[in-house]
């Protein structure tokens, strides 16, 4: 028998391409979704058994007929025996057009729906990978530029004062090279009162070859950050409007992943990141840490010593709750969270302005 | 204003369709009202079919209840304008990147004759449960093998059902010359289709071309 995959039912044909039989599906375009995506992602649902069971020799799904090792259904043939059998099939099923149309749309919008949370979730894999990338380029490119402190210093040392950024000063070895040829200003007049010694062409290459590498990889570390800050929005929008795309994917990096992330509460948020000093809390006895990787956000890190707890500890706890929508329905409902966040940080800030005076009570007088 | 096709409008400066869905716009289009009806002008620069017809494309196979199967549906701007012409049919929106379709849907969701699905349109066995028989397929998704692809859905499309696709000729083979490119593609597509109207839109988008034929 040929098995047709339509919304309303499968349909079993005989080699005449008469109608043998119809199985339905319930009427629900939520359990339609489900089974469709499910077969779109080759998985042969559980609730489909009663297939195996049937003679059935050909067959147009890629999926079903991967499980029964039955032959596909070419999509040419496919669409001409499903329009001859297509009112047979409503009428079997009961279903007027205006319902199949319905029907159609219903399950499309759906299935568009959870597709897209797929794509979503694994997306967010790919994103702590680019982040933890990022801390090994970033690794990476002091490392080499230490070396090229040393090794290009022979020739200028005066140069890696005057540049702050490492990308920028091994950009400027590359395309400049020789101290001389510097035609910035300040430089050049550092150039010329210079401690460095001459080196040969052939050092200079090889100086910078290593330098060109430095810049080729900040360009790496630049795609890669874009390429965060675009998936990170898409995956958790919430999170992403409340503390920015970065410390969102380190975050999400740190948990393995949102649906991770959504699971743990506050206090964990807070923590995350945190956990070497933790360690050397439990081993040493060292103060324990009051934040994570939150403290990176400007909130937290520029705020008085004595309020950074309590501010680490509300936008850990806005942070939860926006990843859990990401997660479960990714709708968009930021503003909410970002209001109450400032509130309570403005709240905090009024209500400790002073830092707290306790144990030093000798202080005052030593200055 | 005149209806130069079905549901297809002219006021001189361009064309426009009767808004579906009046006070939205979908990408930024400017709203014209005209006898107490809201319009959207068709901008040439962003929908390739607006830009065929501004350059006198002659054909245009919609009717209010046509059903369409699009290809490379992106953010929806040239569908929304189909959508507002076939106001009683049916458009299937195929799209393979998710970026795009999280654009679209919101959209798609206030137009009901919109079908939105997330798939590559080279595989289209993965669609065909959603799909009914169409009038005509749309395909634009600047690619490798687009005449390949349209020949993969054809089995959708009734006989004497209506192609129209955009061809960009740097996009299959940079190597190669356009023309020699653009020839082969309509050769490709010759195979099952008689090539009906061809509009060079090159003044409006480089290297392109808009062709019409009918399914054999
Ligand atoms: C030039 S844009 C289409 C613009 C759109 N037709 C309009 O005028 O509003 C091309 C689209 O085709 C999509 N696309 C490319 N290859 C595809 C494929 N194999 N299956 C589905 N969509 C594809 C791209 O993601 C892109 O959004």
């Amino acid at each position: 028998m040929i098995l047709i995959t339509s919304l309303m039912g499968f349909a079993l044909l005989n080699f005449e391409a008469a109608v043998e039989k119809v199985i339905p599906f319930e009427k629900n375009a939520t359990t339609i979704a489900e089974m469709l995506l499910s077969l779109r992602q080759g998985i042969f649902p559980s609730d489909l058994q009663t297939l195996e069971e049937l003679d059935i020799n050909l067959c147009d799904d890629p999926t079903i007929a991967d499980h029964l090792s039955c032959r596909q259904l070419p999509l040419e043939e496919r669409t001409t025996y499903y329009s001859m059998i297509e009112s047979q099939i409503m009428a079997y099923t009961q279903t007027s057009s205006e319902e199949l149309s319905l029907l159609r749309r219903e399950v499309s919008f759906l299935l568009v729906e959870k597709q897209l949370k797929v794509a979503a979730s694994s997306k967010d894999l790919s994103i702590s990978q680019a982040i933890n990338a990022i801390d090994e380029l970033d690794q990476t490119i002091n490392l080499f530029t230490e070396r090229l402190n040393e090794w290009y210093g022979l020739h200028f040392p005066e140069l890696e004062k005057l540049v702050g950024d490492n990308v920028q000063y091994c950009t400027m070895i590359a395309q400049i090279g020789w101290r001389d040829d510097f035609k910035d200003d300040r430089i050049s007049a550092a150039a010329k009162t210079s401690m460095g010694v001459q080196i040969s062409g052939k050092d200079m290459h090889i100086i910078q070859c290593l330098a060109k590498q430095v810049v080729d990889l900040g360009k790496i570390r630049e795609s890669y950050t874009s390429y965060i800050e675009e998936g990170v929005s898409a995956v958790a929008p919430n999170m992403t409007a409340l503390v920015g795309p970065l410390i969102t994917a380190r975050l999400i990096a740190l948990a393995g992943g949102l649906k991770n992330l959504s699971k743990k509460p506050a206090s964990t948020m807070q923590m995350l990141g945190a956990e070497k000093a933790l360690f050397r809390h439990l081993k040493t006895g060292a103060k324990p840490p009051k934040h994570g990787i939150i403290f990176q956000h400007p909130l937290v890190h520029n705020a008085k010593y004595w309020q950074r707890g309590k501010i680490a500890r509300t936008m850990a706890a806005e942070l939860s709750i926006a990843a859990r929508i990401d997660y479960f329905s990714g709708e968009m409902m930021a503003q909410g969270l970002i209001d109450k966040l400032e509130a309570r940080v403005n709240e905090i800030r009024k209500k400790n302005q002073y830092p707290p005076r306790k144990k030093n009570k000798g202080r005052g007088r030593k200055l | 204003m005149k209806e130069k096709f079905s549901n297809v409008y002219y006021d001189d400066i361009g064309f426009l369709t009767k808004n579906l869905v009046p006070g939205i716009r979908v990408y930024g289009e400017k709203l014209v009202t005209y006898n107490e009806e809201e319009y959207r002008a068709w901008n040439p620069n962003r929908s390739k079919l607006a830009s065929a017809l501004m350059l006198g494309l002659t054909i245009i196979p919609f009717t209010p209840s046509s059903k369409v199967l699009y290809l490379g549906s992106a953010t929806g701007t040239t569908v929304s304008h189909i959508s507002d012409i076939v106001s009683e049919g049916m458009i299937y929106c195929v799209e393979f990147s998710p970026r795009s379709m999280r654009d679209f849907i919101g959209n798609a969701k206030m137009r009901n004759n919109l079908v939105p699905i997330l798939a590559d349109a080279k595989q289209p066995i993965e669609y065909a449960p959603l799909l009914e028989t169409v009038d005509v397929i749309y395909q634009d998704i600047a690619q490798v093998e687009q005449a390949e692809i349209v020949l993969r859905n054809l089995p959708f499309l009734k006989k004497g059902g209506h192609i129209m696709l955009c061809i960009k000729a740097r996009s299959i083979d940079v190597t190669k010359d356009p023309n020699e490119m653009f020839k082969k593609e309509i050769e490709t597509l010759s195979q099952a289709v008689d090539i009906v109207e061809i509009i060079d839109i090159g003044q409006y988008e480089k290297d392109h071309s808009f062709v019409v034929g009918i399914k054999r």
